[in-house]
């Protein structure tokens, strides 16, 4: 299994047809070499294309990072850490986006039992 | 504890369940899910990893990779191992003299210092090579160096991005024959050498075959590159956008798109259905004609390039209802191209099979057939459709080329171009020809021959080069209407190629040329298949990215269409679209319009209310 998607229950485009999706795509992102990353970088690249999309990534941190060029990278999570669940709410929180996709595995967000399950409860969580 | 890996497994997937939908990377996972956890199917989808190359195909030949060279790729120590490679790999290099052995990746995490193990203890095999991670630029390098990837597993943990970028590059693959790879293979037509799980006495014999055999390689390249070409990434993206935009936009849909458009809907189909099959536009011959002259109560003579559209229209119907009726038409109408239309005496196809109609071959024409042929081969397999296909496909290059362009017409028997008429599209080349050089592209893909690719790549060229002076081209507003008919057909030969940045932007300027030209002329003349061919491109080049579709252009220009639908009690009248309107309907009746209507409005449909993507080959 690899990919997880989720959706507010708020329909930002009802109103307006215009407006874009706001999607936060959450996933290891390059320089990271966390798992995953490359595809990360390469659903994010197809998404950029998109006209109609305004995309977040919410992203794994990292010690020193030169993020490249042309995405929008918000680093809000740490490998291993127990607080991922509660960290990526608030940033989605704070994005309010229309769709959050999660980009990954049972390992993604961390390698320790404990952690690792906490963080798959993340799209669970992000419904609400 | 086995059973403990096994429950914790069976809680996170039930935790990760909880999301409002889940997308895996295998039919079979789907089902499993399905199946075991009782998921709504509705919100668990299959969608390929897809490959992320835009530049595929053109280095599908591995035939010239020297040394010969085998790729193993992975974060290694884990279901990745590379033991048994290894231990058998001094057998390969015996038999392959300068094969070498080239490791990339790094350790997975869980299996550090695994990768310096084997080093130290292969260190005297000079053939083998360890090269570490490797970032993302220096990959096209590393895998053009490959003549076999191998993937040496244990086991899987889903499908495999290795196995995706492999395709992207054209390369052939041996691997160890475990389900999930073995699906993956079946599944997306990947051409893998597969050997028995721990048995290294066949990864070695297969590994060997492959290096020796450059024919081998290049038939699995092509295949493989084909597969690959099939899968990209922005089609995988565009599946989960038009995912999203379906659920975002629920609420709104409920009210818009509810039973009664769905009930239209199915109505849409066996109408025009109805029409094509019984309304004899069809000849009993299998032949189609032209029009139907509602006048004069008579069928225009059988043409073979509106044979040729009614078999594709055909092939997709049935593609969508399943109903036997439209599969024996689409069979009758390729029979009728190829025992009674080709002229095998000068190898050729005739414009039409009766009267002075017999004397021309068309340019644009064979190419429409060709893809009718193939439409209906990819299908059935059946080898005299392909055949036919190539030997269109070949007269199109051989009959009429001319230096960097093509001749619109030639006359039979003698193949003599007919003189180019500037001010008539039909009579002259242009950026127009793209659509029938499509078929070469398809021809490419079935048969491996890059000569029909670079065919398709200088028409490709030369459309590029032309397209910005084909509009207006003529005074006259309604000879202009004709003219964006042949301009949306530049449009539509633009599609395989739409990840090329000059594609998109030709793509981007055509679609908005051609609606502003359309709406001006459009109170005093509008051709139905114009407004048809515009909201298809409309909705490829969204799902492409290229411009996202506005809702009420769509629908705008659907109404429209719409407007052009025939109910009436004759049924030769009743479910065909019309040609096109003055101050009032002209009575032509026409097929090539009516599958053109039909197919904008049915991928209109399936855009607002379904995940589906598609595809350009089921262009009609």
């Amino acid at each position: 299994m690899q990919q997880i998607l989720e959706r507010h229950e708020g329909t930002r485009l009802s109103g307006k047809q215009s407006e874009r999706l706001k999607i936060c795509l959450v996933t290891c992102f390059p320089p990271s070499r966390g798992d995953l990353n490359e595809y990360g970088f390469h659903l994010a690249s197809a998404l950029r294309k998109h006209p109609a999309v305004e995309l977040t990534l919410l992203a794994d941190e990292l010690r020193s990072v030169e993020e490249l060029d042309g995405f929008n990278v918000e680093r809000c999570w740490r490998f291993n850490s127990m607080l991922t669940p509660a960290r990526l709410l608030k940033a989605i929180r704070k994005t309010n986006p229309d769709v959050v996709w999660f980009n990954m595995g049972f390992s993604t967000f961390a390698r320790a039992p404990l952690p690792a399950f906490l963080s798959i409860t993340g799209p669970a969580m992000a419904r609400a | 504890m086995p059973g403990a890996y096994r429950v914790a497994g069976r809680v996170a997937t039930r935790v990760l369940l909880g999301a409002n939908d889940v997308s895996v990377l295998l039919p079979s996972f789907r089902s499993e899910l399905i199946k075991t956890y009782k998921v709504d199917g509705r919100r668990v989808h299959f969608r390929p990893h897809g490959t992320f190359s835009s530049a595929l195909a053109s280095h599908a030949s591995n035939t010239a990779a020297q040394p010969p060279t085998v790729l193993a790729f992975g974060y290694w120590g884990t279901y990745k191992r590379l033991e048994l490679l290894l231990e058998f790999w001094a057998h390969v290099a015996q038999q392959v003299p300068g094969a070498r052995l080239l490791i990339a990746g790094l350790n997975h995490p869980s299996a550090p210092g695994y990768l310096e193990a084997l080093q130290a203890k292969y260190v005297a095999q000079t053939s083998i090579r360890f090269l570490g991670y490797l970032p993302e630029d220096q990959l096209p390098t590393l895998f053009r160096q490959a003549s076999v990837l191998v993937l040496p597993y244990s086991s899987a943990a889903g499908t495999s991005g290795v196995v995706h970028q492999a395709c992207e590059y054209g390369v052939p693959m041996v691997a160890a024959g475990i389900p999930e790879i073995q699906e993956l293979a079946r599944e997306q037509a990947i051409s893998i050498e597969f050997y028995p799980p721990g048995d290294g006495a066949v990864l070695q014999s297969q590994l060997v075959r492959l290096l020796k055999s450059d024919d081998l390689r290049h038939e699995m390249a092509l295949k493989n590159s084909s597969a690959g070409s099939n899968m990209q990434i922005s089609q995988v993206v565009g599946g989960y956008l038009e995912l999203f935009k379906a659920r975002t936009q629920k609420k709104r849909k409920a009210s818009v798109i509810g039973i009664h458009d769905y009930l239209s809907h199915l109505r849409l189909w066996s109408q025009v259905g109805n029409w094509l099959l019984h309304s004899g536009i069809e000849e009993r011959d299998g032949g189609v004609a032209r029009y139907y002259l509602a006048h004069e109560a008579r069928n225009k003579p059988a043409s073979t390039e509106i044979t040729g559209y009614c078999l594709s229209g055909l092939v997709v119907l049935h593609q969508q209802t399943g109903e036997q009726q439209y599969w024996n038409a689409a069979v009758k109408n390729a029979r009728f191209l190829i025992d009674k239309a080709w002229n095998p005496s000068c190898a050729a196809m005739p414009f039409e099979v009766e009267g002075e109609g017999r004397n021309f071959s068309y340019f644009f024409d064979n190419g429409i057939i060709v893809r009718g042929l193939l439409a209906l081969w990819r299908k059935s397999g059946d080898k005299d459709l392909l055949s036919m296909a190539i030997q269109c496909g070949t007269s199109m290059e051989r009959d009429f080329c001319a230096g960097e362009e093509f001749h619109p017409i030639i006359t039979l028997p003698d193949k003599k171009p007919l003189p180019h008429v500037k001010a008539r599209w039909s009579r002259s080349s242009g950026c127009y020809q793209l659509k029938a050089a499509l078929a070469w592209k398809e021809l490419h893909e079935a048969t491996g021959d890059d000569h029909f690719l670079n065919l398709y790549r200088r028409v490709l060229r030369f459309s590029l080069d032309t397209h910005l002076s084909f509009l207006p081209g003529v005074e006259d507003s309604r000879a202009v209407m004709d003219r964006l008919h042949a301009y949306a057909y530049f449009l539509e030969g633009l599609l395989p190629a739409i990840e090329e940045p000059e594609c998109r932007s030709a793509m981007r300027i055509g679609i908005e040329r051609l609606a502003n030209y359309a709406r001006e002329i459009a109170p005093e003349f509008l051709r139905s298949d114009v407004m048809a061919q515009l909201l298809r491109v409309r909705i490829y080049a969204d799902q492409a990215g290229v411009t996202s579709l506005n809702r009420d252009t769509a629908e705008h220009e659907a109404a429209l269409i719409r407007q052009f639908q025939s109910h009436h009690p004759d049924p030769r009248l009743n479910g065909g679209f019309w040609f096109g309107r003055t101050d009032k309907i002209q009575p032509f009746m026409n097929p090539v319009s009516t599958v053109f209507c039909y197919q904008a409005l049915d991928m209109l449909a399936r855009y607002e209310s379904s995940a589906q993507h598609f595809l350009w080959k089921d262009l009609i």
